[in-house]
């Protein structure tokens, strides 16, 4: 993405809590950064059944979610390979070093880890842009 | 799902000693509060100050979990409370704009996050999940009566917390 200087970055934030979602998305638009659109799912299989219609640049998902949980969503990202350049975070209660590895294991680039700052949220759409 | 266990799994007493560092920090990071740990007769006047100020509304957030040690924990705080930190976590300026169900998810991620912050802190290495938060509303006075809790402030009003473990 670092050719992207002009390119603002469409968003999709997967969390269960309405509260997560409200504050990662105003943690987004206050960042200074080039934000494009940022959509929110509740669980994974609503996040797929966006990135099936939505042009998405960055997922920001939890992990612990009914119906679908994040580490299932990141896993159909992985097989499918339908979105490659889909840049993948993963904001979640469980630092867990078994988390982090499976998480890694499935190509994320950052792991988040609760409780963070909003700065951490901007520090990190900062390195992806 | 059995989950593995490590050889160096942590105590249930272990993991409540971790409590008032993690809600000092989950309270400052998320919520911009200020927490402590505070002993059982300052509870318990907060909470007659609560009850007198606010009424015997309270929001209980139960967060059960499964790993290396099994368990749940409990959460109580005063609604009004959870409204505000909902609301500071938002950046809303007025703490009654948060809707009632807003306000239950932000009782259950204080609970949510404070438990998944205990369990990464004190087994690191080993795996565990965390169940969906429960939030009822009741008064206070089911949590406070409980043995086995920590008492904490946050910005001056009573949080109740019990963290009930046990190896499976």
């Amino acid at each position: 993405m670092s050719t992207a200087a002009a390119k603002s970055l469409n968003l999709l934030v997967v969390d269960d809590s309405a509260m997560m979602r409200a504050m990662l998305t105003r943690a987004a638009r206050l960042s200074g950064l080039p934000i494009g659109a940022i959509h929110e799912a509740a669980n994974g299989q609503e996040a797929l059944a966006l990135l099936e219609t939505q042009s998405v640049d960055a997922l920001f998902t939890d992990l612990n979610m009914p119906v679908m949980t994040g580490m299932e969503l990141l896993r159909i990202i992985d097989e499918r390979n339908s979105w490659p350049g889909l840049l993948r975070v993963v904001i979640s209660a469980d630092g867990s070093a078994a988390k982090r590895d499976g998480a890694d294991a499935l190509n994320t680039l950052r792991y988040i880890e609760k409780p963070f700052k909003p700065e951490a949220i901007r520090d990190v759409l900062a390195a992806l842009l | 799902m059995s989950l593995p266990r490590s050889s160096n799994t942590p105590s249930p007493a272990t993991l409540v000693a971790l409590l008032p560092e993690v809600v000092s920090d989950v309270a400052e990071q998320m919520f911009f509060g200020w927490a402590e740990a505070c002993d059982a007769a300052q509870s318990e006047a907060l909470i007659r100050d609560s009850l007198a100020s606010a009424g015997p509304d309270w929001v209980h957030v139960e967060v059960a979990f499964r790993g290396a040690i099994d368990g749940v924990l409990h959460v109580a705080l005063p609604c009004d409370l959870a409204r505000d930190l909902g609301s500071a976590m938002l950046g809303m300026s007025d703490g009654a704009a948060l809707s009632g169900a807003l306000l239950d998810d932000a009782a259950g991620e204080l609970a949510n996050i404070i438990c998944g912050a205990v369990l990464t802190r004190g087994e690191q290495t080993t795996q565990f999940e965390l169940l969906p938060p429960l939030i009822s509303r009741r008064d206070p006075s089911a949590a406070a009566l409980t043995t086995g809790v920590s008492f904490f402030t946050i910005n001056d009003r009573p949080m109740i917390v019990r963290f009930a473990g046990r190896e499976p």
